[in-house]
């Protein structure tokens, strides 16, 4: 119930964005979807295009993301890596943010992406097609201390 | 006079654009230069910094800064025409030196010329100087020639001399034909050649004399006493010299201390120069930066420092106190000024900054009876801080006399420097020899479990390497403490003077020695026992010559022997590395043997385990997954201790590549921070983590020239050298290295029109607030690519690529006509020896 009752609003949303600068396909408004036209445009350069897809999916999971991570103490097991679906691409698309938000020069909102993925989102997992896991939380994690002490050569 | 000197500073600066008529005349506030009808005393200071048109700007801002008027030089070459540029840029004007060859080796250790009966030479010596005089004649910064500098001081007989003043005389009469409008001044080391001049060189206008201390007061009186109306310019000036000072119980000369020759130098101008009526002012000596014996003594810079005689020098032309004032020593003694070598010598320094500045101190020191080559050469002491005031060095290792040098920086680039002196005589008590010395022994203790601590001599060690084979003795300022070398040879390379293993013992730096093994991929089969057996008798006579020193830390037999890209697990391999350790750990109970792979997996962690149980600690290559070695090995079922051994940023084989193939380099920022951070995640494994060596300390072609260096071939720091001082030590080094905020062109990571033009802008910050100089370059991407680390040739400059820059890092360049991947550089330099370096890939079409 709750999930359809997501995508309708989603739906609504999409409706709603269609009229904006940038017409996004959000396909099937899954989070899946979403995080991977975020990759997808960011690879492009499209860097603007991927923020929106990114929005998009923090704003219809990531309530949902946040309990998937309440309800966990590490990480998933592989074999039920999945089940945390909302966790799994709302932090993604985070660690997306985090380096859409370097490209662009915005440190300050890169290193907001990145500390919101590691301090809230910290079991996230994202699929790689080669076959494992990989902690995109570990990753922000490393990019903070990159971006901290290049803001600390700053001074 | 005061305003109308000023004034021609403005005219200097503002209104010439052709030749300067320049006069001698007396008035009645004595002898002057008279410059296009405006009358001047020099308030100059002589100039050794070698000039390039990236770094004219600063270099002639620190002049004007000094409220100096005028440079001078010693001789005159093609370079000159950028000083003269430069010069006229700040309204400073030159002495230009016309460099004639002394006669017999003296203190600018020139050659043996014989002016009585080398015809052809004169005549050559004629022509070469005259060149200069053509062509230079008519640029607007000429203040007057300065023809010769100190020769009949360095000729031996009085034929010599006479025919050398004879000489002299021709020369200025050529000189006065082809350029009438600017005095000639000859130099004389105190008023030793006067009395030549005055019989044979008549067309001299005023005597250039060189003197320093309280003689200068006394060149008016003995001149006047000669009978001498010509005024005189004082070329040379600066603190008590070292001929004139007294000598200490060991012989050696007491230097003046800093705040001597700052006195020295701000109120003797005032004191000795100022009123002298027929002084047309003088030359304080020396706006250069040079690191030895008589930069000590007499320069204004050392590695970008200040030195007193810089503030100083101001104080003198425009009565300005410092900005910053130096550390001042309140004592500096020794437990002893008579030791064997190399034994520890106790030290009392007490110091302390009136601004309260955080002050860094280190010890050098300088051979006083060497040759004159070796005796101006500054040594770092090893040495230990004890707290408070107490500190102690090692004597240098062999006999000799020595000036020992306390060195205490503030982190406002001012240098103190206090001086003393030290014998040593007898047996070397702690030699550098392995003979003399014997080994310190090395140990790992501990497990996995509860960690594992690498103690060297007893005490706890934890690894803050480099790999290389140069720059020790900044290696041990910032705060490392050991080196790693790929292959025994290098133990014996030359530095400093010494070879590398004694130089790093001599710094209380460890040396992981490395001794290369063969390369399967190289054809070295370890099935083949004729050349197992050769390898076998290499590392055994490696190990028999080296196994005592003091210095060695480590054996690292191998380096990535087991092939970057293959996956290790060849048996063959690991079983005959077993064996060489096995044979090492008799020969030398008293160095663990480490052997290093090029990454970490579970197969190769695996076969390591099963066929090489000797190994004592693994030594691990990795870059872009070098902070989580750790996590692989502990996954991987690894329980001895390992080390770091190569690390840095993602190589070229691991980061993103552009449509045609190049990789993208990361900028000399984000290099800085992996660097950094790299470090620290590696140290969070620390319980089987003995430390790391950083990739690498000098410079290397691999995909770029800039990839993995932490220097620049003319040896400037770049910013990763900055970033590990910070990892190692806690501190940023006394000068750091400019940090790139924005590098932009049109053509990054783009596909252009060949032979066309296009613009980029680099923006650096310095730390220090340094003025910095742009060196722009356009190379063509490289095209010897190898694995491994080999060794790569540099890819072609393109020639004439640069058409524009500026001071603000702007640059117009034009790229090749010719299809294929290019890069457009720019090298930042802060002119104190710190730098940075970037680049940009682009592809003409």
């Amino acid at each position: 119930m709750l999930s359809a009752r997501l995508i309708i609003l989603a739906a609504v949303a999409g409706i709603l964005c269609v009229g904006a600068s940038y017409a996004a396909d959000f396909g099937d408004f899954s989070s899946s979807t979403l995080t991977s036209k975020a990759w997808d445009e960011m690879g492009k350069g499209n860097y603007d295009e991927a923020l929106v897809y990114i929005n998009k999916c923090k704003e219809m999971y990531e309530a949902e993301a946040l309990k998937q991570q309440a309800g966990l103490s590490s990480f998933a097991p592989k074999e039920n890596g999945h089940d945390y679906w909302a966790l799994n691409d709302v932090g993604t698309c985070y660690y997306i943010e985090g380096q859409i938000r370097e490209k662009q020069g915005d440190t300050a909102s890169a290193i907001a992406a990145y500390k919101k993925l590691a301090g809230s989102l910290k079991y996230c997992q994202c699929w790689d097609n080669k076959g494992w896991f990989w902690h995109p939380a570990e990753a922000a994690e490393g990019r903070l201390k990159q971006l901290e002490f290049e803001s600390i050569l700053d001074q | 006079m005061h305003v109308r000197i000023t004034s021609l500073a403005i005219l200097l600066a503002c209104s010439f654009s052709v030749r300067a008529d320049v006069k001698v005349e007396q008035t009645p506030e004595g002898a002057v230069f008279v410059v296009d009808g405006v009358p001047a005393k020099v308030k100059g200071v002589t100039f050794s910094y070698k000039l390039k048109p990236d770094n004219v700007d600063y270099l002639m801002s620190l002049v004007t800064n000094l409220g100096a008027n005028a440079v001078r030089t010693w001789g005159t070459g093609p370079e000159s025409l950028t000083l003269l540029d430069g010069a006229q840029k700040y309204g400073v004007k030159v002495m230009l030196g016309l460099w004639l060859a002394h006669g017999r080796d003296g203190r600018e250790g020139e050659g043996s010329h014989n002016y009585a009966d080398d015809a052809n030479g004169n005549k050559a010596q004629f022509s070469d100087q005259m060149q200069w005089v053509e062509k230079y004649k008519d640029h607007p910064a000429l203040l007057c020639w300065g023809i010769g500098n100190e020769v009949i001081l360095n000729i031996a007989s009085e034929e010599e001399k006479t025919a050398y003043a004879g000489y002299l005389e021709t020369v200025c009469r050529a000189v006065k034909q082809v350029d009438p409008s600017h005095p000639l001044v000859s130099v004389s080391a105190w008023t030793t050649a006067v009395p030549y001049w005055e019989k044979y060189t008549p067309s001299l206008d005023v005597y250039g004399i060189n003197a320093y201390g309280p003689a200068v007061g006394a060149i008016e009186g003995t001149l006047k006493d000669m009978g001498v109306e010509k005024p005189f310019l004082v070329t040379e000036f600066g603190p008590m010299a070292e001929w004139d000072c007294p000598v200490d119980e060991n012989g050696v000369r007491i230097e003046p201390s800093d705040p001597q020759k700052y006195e020295q130098i701000a109120d003797g101008w005032k004191k000795w120069i100022e009123p002298a009526k027929n002084a047309i002012g003088g030359f304080v000596f020396n706006l250069g930066d040079d690191w030895n014996h008589t930069s000590v003594w007499l320069d204004m810079f050392m590695r970008g420092k200040k030195r007193p005689a810089y503030w100083a020098t101001r104080e003198a032309f425009t009565g300005r106190k410092p900005d910053n004032g130096h550390p001042y020593v309140f004592h500096f003694n020794l437990s002893t000024r008579q030791i064997r070598p190399g034994a520890w010598v106790d030290v009392s320094l007490k110091v302390k900054d009136v601004e309260k500045d955080p002050l860094e101190v280190a010890f050098y020191y300088s051979e006083r009876d060497g040759s004159r080559e070796e005796s101006n050469k500054l040594r770092l002491l090893g040495f230990e801080d004890l707290g408070e005031t107490a500190y102690r060095f090692r004597a240098p290792g062999n006999e000799g006399v020595f000036k020992i040098y306390a060195f205490i920086i503030d982190n406002r680039e001012n240098l103190t420097v206090a001086s003393t002196s030290l014998r040593t005589v007898g047996e070397p008590e702690a030699a550098p020899s392995a003979a003399d010395q014997g080994p310190v022994k090395v140990e790992v203790r501990g497990d996995a479990q509860n960690g594992y601590k690498l103690l060297r001599g007893g005490k706890p060690m934890l690894i803050n390497g480099a790999g290389g084979e140069r720059y020790l003795e900044q290696l041990k300022e910032y705060g490392g403490n050991s080196i790693r070398t790929w292959g025994h040879d290098a133990l014996e390379k030359l530095v400093d003077g010494k070879r590398l293993i004694d130089r790093a013992h001599e710094l209380g730096i460890g040396v992981t020695a490395g001794i290369w093994l063969g390369h399967q991929r190289h054809g070295f089969d370890y099935t083949d026992e004729s050349m197992l057996k050769k390898q076998r008798a290499m590392v055994k006579e490696a190990v028999e010559k080296y196994k005592d020193h003091p210095a060695l830390l480590l054996w690292g037999i191998g380096n990535e022997m087991e092939g970057p890209t293959r996956p290790g697990t060849d048996p063959d391999v690991w079983k005959e590395i077993n064996h060489l350790a096995g044979m090492i750990k008799r020969i030398d109970p008293n160095h663990p043997v480490m052997t290093v792979v090029a990454g970490v997996s579970p197969a190769k962690i695996e076969s390591i385990k099963k066929y090489y149980p000797e190994i004592d600690i693994l030594g691990v290559n990795a870059y872009a997954p070098a902070g989580g070695v750790g996590n692989v090995l502990e996954a991987a079922g690894w329980t001895k201790p390992y080390v770091l051994t190569e690390y840095g940023l993602p190589g070229p084989w691991e980061v993103a590549h552009t449509e045609w193939g190049a990789p993208i380099e990361p900028s000399s920022k984000a290099k800085a921070a992996m660097y950094y951070v790299t470090h620290g995640d590696n140290l969070s494994h620390g319980k089987i983590c003995l430390g790391s060596y950083v990739f690498l300390w000098g410079d290397k072609q691999e995909a770029t020239a800039s990839w993995f260096g932490m220097f620049l071939p003319d040896g400037s720091k770049l910013p990763t050298v900055d970033a590990m001082c910070r990892a190692w030590s806690g501190k940023w080094p006394g000068n750091r290295s400019p940090v790139l905020q924005s590098f932009e062109s049109e053509v990054n990571l783009k596909r252009v029109d060949g032979g066309k033009t296009y613009t980029a802008k680099a923006v650096y910050r310095d730390p220090e607030g340094d003025p910095l100089c742009y060196h722009w370059e356009v190379f063509e991407e490289s095209r010897d690519r190898r694995s491994g680390g080999e060794e790569e040739t540099r890819p072609e400059l393109v020639e004439n690529a640069i058409l524009e820059s500026g001071p603000d890092g702007s640059v117009t360049f034009n790229v090749p006509a010719r299809s294929g991947g290019y890069r457009l550089f720019v090298t930042v330099k802060d002119g104190k020896g710190s730098a940075a370096i970037d680049n940009l890939p682009f592809f003409v079409k």
